[in-house]
């Protein structure tokens, strides 16, 4: 039995490599165990030549490339014995498994998948920027907490929505920084006191405390 | 003494929150990559929700609440006693703007009273959209309400730079609209919605590339997240079967994204003609199920009619349920067999576990722990499905079924 690591953060392209080294290797999945890459572990990795060259090329089925989108991001240990567990399974000739929802398996990763897309959406919604003028120039910057490895996931959006700004987005995992039209990924930094913004402090705070319900209060 | 803008806001967004929409969605995606501010995902966020669990997607505000109308129903009517404030151009821009980048707001959704005519009200709303988009080069979403009777160029213009329209049709009867709200134009609010229909259909129309033609510069949008419109639920005597046969009219005759249900609330001077208590939130929240079952689960109106002997929505049981108890010899189904538009109907089924189903048996003979996986409402179902391993026996025709399956009254979530 081998222990193959895997950074917490991996991007998908690696590791649907990765993936198929393994396929390509023979391995079964009982004969592996995924380790984030920060934690210790007594199993070896699999012995060279393995992960050199070029993975054998096979294309994933749709359904299961979707799941892995998602769940790969999830913060359970398991995401990655369960993703390739999964891939297996295809590989030997369950192609529809993917699809279907009342299997075990696929409904672990379809509910790893479905909590990731609630923290991506619920990082979207409520992150909050405080304006900060910094050597002269305004930079927003946020701090948030997600569950998930989603820090590149949501990179995206606000690059649509805030790219004529320069903003900083801190979390316990990484920060990504928008300055000079460049995206930066970097090691996290302390969580930033929160500075004095009258925008979100008097401003939107007014507006939500006017806009509840009216029935409550007719 | 003048107001300042943190006062102006409490005011205006105070008489602001009697419109139920605060959607977001729908209509094309933008971003800001080539300049500007913003962007639309095409699916809304609320980036907050109030203590009762209602979404705050966008900043809603009345450019003003002058008003020379006097609906009985509406805080700003002009016999109204409220503080009343008004909104420079420039100082709505300036709050959206400021909201928006600090990641507060969709958008704008931007009403008003009528302050001096129906013109001038719209083109004070068409100024704050144009502004928005032209100089600040705005690309987040914008709600403009239209006012009925204004001048079709100004509608023409508004969709130019909005997002979505909306006027409210404000009582599925005009007889009750003419007697609540007699300055108001039933005829002006139908015409106003076939002009802002007219206007989408062409710009829909006219996107679409003409067969064999080199493409030339696309034409201009005009709200590409359609129209919607709002009625009150419980200022008249209106049933629910007559508030869904005119929402299915509106739909049909409009073109409507949404049709938005506003319980009705006195707005606390004691009037001859109004109820004097709320209408409750559950009723809305039926009516709510009720359309949806009409535009997505494939119900007729004479299909929830059955299920409804006093024209009124059953505040206990949801409308899908009620109509599976009037309708038992339908069930039990078998979940691995039931065409798609008959398993729409199984109580706790929603469209997504209907489509996870037909999807699992194409691999799988499904089994009552599958269905299981499939559904978060299994407890609901179960009495109606048919499995490779489960029959429900007898439970069907137990009397007690309703029962067993209203859940007890609890604190309400709206979508
Ligand atoms: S027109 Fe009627 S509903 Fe609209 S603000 Fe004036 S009084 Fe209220």
């Amino acid at each position: 039995m081998y222990a193959i690591p895997v950074e917490k953060d991996v991007e998908e392209a690696p590791f649907r490599a990765l993936l198929k080294h393994c396929s390509g290797a023979g391995f079964r999945p009982d004969q592996l165990m995924f380790v984030e890459a920060d934690k210790h572990s007594f199993l070896p990795p699999p012995p060279p030549p393995f992960g050199e060259g070029e993975p054998p090329s096979f294309t994933m089925p749709r359904a299961y490339a979707e799941l892995l989108h998602y769940a790969i991001c999830h913060s359970s240990a398991a995401r990655f014995d369960l993703l390739y567990l999964l891939l297996w399974r295809i590989r030997q000739g369950e192609s529809m498994v993917a699809s279907n929802h009342s299997d075990p398996v696929v409904a672990e990763l379809a509910n790893y998948a479905k909590n990731v897309r609630r923290d991506i959406h619920k990082m979207h919604a409520f992150l909050r920027f405080r304006a900060e003028e910094i050597d002269g120039r305004m930079v927003y910057t946020a701090w948030f907490e997600p569950q998930h490895h989603i820090l590149r996931a949501v990179a995206p959006f606000f690059l649509d929505r805030f790219t004529n700004m320069d903003w900083v987005i801190g979390t316990p995992e990484g920060t990504i920084a928008w300055q000079d039209k460049t995206l930066t990924f970097a090691p996290p930094g302390p969580k930033p006191h929160a500075s004095k913004d009258t925008v979100l402090d008097d401003l939107w705070l007014t507006y939500y405390r006017t806009t509840f319900n009216p029935r409550g209060s007719a | 003494m003048p107001l300042n803008l943190l006062q102006k806001l409490e005011i205006l967004a105070d008489a602001a929150k009697y419109d139920a929409s605060c959607a977001s969605s729908g209509g094309a995606k933008r971003n800001a990559r080539s300049g500007g501010l913003g962007s639309t995902t095409g699916c809304g966020i609320c980036h907050a929700y109030t203590p009762d669990g209602r979404c705050v997607s966008l900043l809603k505000i009345l450019l003003t609440n002058f008003c020379i109308y006097d609906c009985v129903y509406c805080v700003s009517r002009r016999s109204s006693n409220v503080a009343r404030a008004r909104f420079t151009v420039a100082e709505v821009g300036r709050l959206t703007l400021d909201l928006y980048r600090r990641n507060c707001i969709e958008g704008l959704f931007l009403s008003s009273g009528i302050a001096r005519s129906e013109d001038d009200t719209m083109a004070d709303l068409v100024a704050v959209a144009r502004s928005l988009r032209e100089e600040h080069g705005f690309r987040g979403y914008i709600h403009l309400k239209t006012i009925p009777g204004a001048n079709e160029a100004l509608i023409a213009e508004a969709g130019r730079y909005a997002d979505r329209l909306s006027m409210n049709v404000e009582m599925p009867d005009e007889a009750v609209l003419k007697r609540l709200a007699p300055e108001k134009d039933a005829g002006a609010i139908l015409k106003g919605m076939a002009v802002t229909r007219t206007g989408i259909d062409a710009a829909k129309e006219a996107r679409k590339p003409a067969p064999g033609k080199i493409r030339r510069a696309r034409p201009p949008r005009f709200a590409p997240a359609g129209q919607s419109t709002q009625m009150i639920v419980g200022a008249d005597g209106a049933s629910d079967i007559t508030i869904l046969d005119k929402s299915v009219s509106l739909y049909a005759s409009y073109g409507l994204k949404r049709v938005y249900y506003s319980a009705f609330s006195p707005t606390g001077h004691p009037s001859a003609v109004l109820p004097d208590h709320a209408t409750p939130l559950m009723r809305e929240h039926r009516l709510y199920q009720a359309d949806w079952l009409l535009r997505y689960y494939g119900f007729t109106l004479p299909d929830l009619q059955s299920a409804l002997p006093t024209g009124m929505l059953d505040l206990a049981t949801d409308p899908k349920l009620a109509w599976a108890l009037v309708h038992r010899g339908v069930f039990p189904l078998d979940v691995n067999r039931a065409e798609r538009a008959l398993l729409l109907r199984v109580p706790g089924f929603g469209t997504k576990a209907v489509d996870r189903i037909i999807a699992a048996r194409r691999s799988t003979c499904l089994r009552l722990d599958d269905v299981g996986r499939l559904t978060g409402a299994l407890r609901r179902a179960r009495p109606f499905i048919v499995t490779a391993d489960y029959q429900p026996g007898s439970s069907l025709d137990d009397a007690r079924l309703r029962e067993r399956l209203t859940p007890p009254p609890k604190q309400l979530s709206l979508f």
